[in-house]
C-alpha cells in the first residue's frame, strides 16, 4: 500500500490515552474523582499533527477538497463526539465507583459472617457474637434500604453503554464521510453529502437504524 | 467546493493515508495495548488471588493445630490472629476475583485481540494498492485499473470500518455486572426481608 508514513503511530493518540509502562496495570482503571471528568477540547478525530504531515505534500486543488471535507466534518461531529465520549466516561466512572462500594460492602458482610461463626465458638465473650449480628444485620439493611435504591447500577450502565456506542458511531461517521465511504461515494456534489451527514449524524443519535447503500445497521462501537 | 474528486489518484491516495494513519493503525495500537495492560492486570490479579488463598490455607491449618494446644497468655493473642486472618483471607481472595469480574478484563482480552487480528487481516487487502502508478486518462475516459484500485481501497476501508463495528456490537453485550455482586444483592435483600420478619414478631 502507500508507503509514506508521516506519523507512527506507535500509542493510540486516539481515545483513552495510554500511560507508560504496565506496572500496576490491575489499578490503571481505578476510577477517577467524580466531576473530574470533562470534555476533551484536545481532542480532534485527526491529530493536526498528523492532517498537516499528510497534505504537505499534496497538490492544492487536493488539499482544498480534503479540508473541506475535514472542516465541515470537525464542525458538524467533533463537539458532538467530545460531549457523548466525557458522558460515557462520566457513566462508566460511576458505574466502576458504584460496583466498587457494593463489592466493598459484600467484602465487609462475608468478614462480619466469619467473625460471627468464630464468635459462636468463643464462649468467653457471650457479647461479642451478639454485637457482630447486630453490626451484621446494620450493615445489610443500610445496604438494602439507602445503598441499593439510590446506587443503580443498571441504569448508569446503560448510559455508559449507550453513550459509548454513539461516540464510536459518530466517529465512524466522520471517518466514512471523509474518506467518501458508501453513501457518501454515491453523492458527487459537497453540499448534497453534507446534508447526508446531517441526516445520519441526527439518525445516530435518535438512535435510528442506518441505512448503508439498502442494508440496514445499527450504530455502535465502544473503546473504554 | 463542488464535488466529489474520488477518480483522482492524488485525493484517492490522500484519503486513504489520511484514513490509515489517523484511524486504523491507531485503532490497530489501542487494540493491541490494551489486550497487553488487561493479560498483565489479569495476571497480577490472579497472584494476588493466589496469595490471599494460600495465607488462608496456612492459617488454617496453623490455627487447627494451635487449637489443640493448651491455652496461654501469647498463644491465646497467636490464635486470635490466626482466626482473624483465616476468615478475613478467604474473602480477600474473593474481593480481587470480584475486582476482576467489575473490569471484565477477560473478555475485553478476548475482543481486543480478535479485532487487532482482524485488522491485521484487514491490511492485507490494502498491502497491493499501488496509487502511485496510476493516472487519469488524458481524454478524461474511464481508467479500468484506478476503479479497480479504488474498489480496492473502499473494500479495505469498509473492513477496517466493519471490524469496528463489531468490535464495538461484542463490547456492547458484552458489558455485565459481576455475577457475585448479583448473588450478593439477592441474598441481602432476602437477609434483610428476614431481619424485618424478625423484627415484627419480637414481643
Amino acid at each position: 500500500m502507500t508507503n509514506t508514513n508521516p506519523s507512527a503511530v506507535d500509542t493510540p493518540k486516539n481515545q483513552n490515552p495510554l500511560t507508560e509502562g504496565n506496572g500496576w496495570a490491575w489499578l490503571r482503571d481505578w476510577p477517577k474523582r467524580p466531576g473530574q471528568i470533562k470534555p476533551d477540547q484536545n481532542y480532534f478525530m485527526i491529530d493536526p499533527a498528523v492532517l498537516r504531515a499528510v497534505l504537505a505534500g499534496v497538490d492544492e486543488s487536493t488539499r482544498k477538497d480534503i479540508m473541506a471535507d475535514v472542516d465541515f466534518a470537525d464542525k458538524e461531529i467533533l463537539e458532538t463526539f467530545r460531549e457523548r465520549d466525557a458522558e460515557a466516561k462520566k457513566q462508566q466512572n460511576t458505574y466502576r465507583i458504584l460496583q466498587l462500594l457494593v463489592m466493598s460492602i459484600a467484602f465487609l458482610s462475608t468478614v462480619l459472617g466469619g467473625l460471627q461463626l468464630l464468635a459462636t465458638t468463643d464462649a468467653e465473650h457471650p457479647a461479642l457474637l451478639t454485637v457482630l449480628s447486630a453490626t451484621e444485620g446494620l450493615v445489610v439493611l443500610i445496604t438494602v434500604i439507602i445503598v441499593f435504591p439510590f446506587a443503580d447500577r443498571n441504569t448508569v450502565m446503560s448510559s455508559w453503554v449507550h453513550n459509548r456506542q454513539r461516540a464510536e458511531a459518530l466517529r465512524q461517521e466522520y471517518f466514512r464521510f471523509v474518506t467518501h465511504q458508501e453513501p457518501y461515494d454515491l453523492v458527487p456534489e459537497f453540499t448534497d453529502r453534507q446534508d447526508l451527514l446531517g441526516d445520519r449524524i441526527a439518525q445516530i443519535l435518535l438512535d435510528q437504524p442506518i441505512v448503508v447503500n439498502a442494508v440496514q445497521t445499527t450504530s455502535g462501537g465502544p473503546n473504554s | 467546493m463542488s464535488e466529489s474528486h474520488d477518480s483522482d489518484p492524488q485525493n484517492l491516495k490522500t484519503r486513504l493515508l489520511l484514513f490509515e494513519t489517523a484511524l486504523a493503525k491507531d485503532q490497530k495500537s489501542y487494540y493491541k495495548s490494551k489486550s497487553e495492560i488487561y493479560r498483565n492486570a489479569q495476571q497480577q490479579i490472579l497472584w494476588f488471588r493466589l496469595l490471599a488463598a494460600f495465607t488462608a490455607s496456612v492459617v488454617s491449618f496453623f490455627t487447627a493445630y494451635l487449637s489443640n494446644l493448651p491455652r496461654t497468655g501469647v498463644l491465646t493473642t497467636v490464635l486470635v490472629a490466626s482466626s482473624l486472618i483465616s476468615v478475613i483471607a478467604p474473602a480477600v481472595a474473593a474481593l480481587f476475583q470480584t475486582y476482576a469480574d467489575i473490569f471484565q478484563w477477560d473478555r475485553l482480552i478476548h475482543i481486543y485481540s480478535d479485532a487487532a487480528n482482524k485488522l491485521d487481516a484487514a491490511d492485507k487487502i490494502s498491502r497491493e494498492i499501488d496509487l502511485a502508478a496510476l493516472v487519469p486518462n488524458a481524454d478524461g475516459a474511464e481508467n479500468p485499473a484506478l476503479t479497480k484500485r479504488h474498489a480496492r481501497v473502499n473494500r479495505y476501508i469498509s473492513a477496517v470500518l466493519g471490524v469496528m463495528r463489531a468490535e464495538a456490537n461484542q463490547w456492547g453485550q458484552s458489558v455485565h455486572a459481576p455475577a457475585s455482586l448479583e448473588e450478593f444483592e439477592a441474598r441481602a435483600k432476602q437477609r434483610a426481608e428476614q431481619l424485618k420478619k424478625e423484627d415484627k414478631t419480637e414481643p
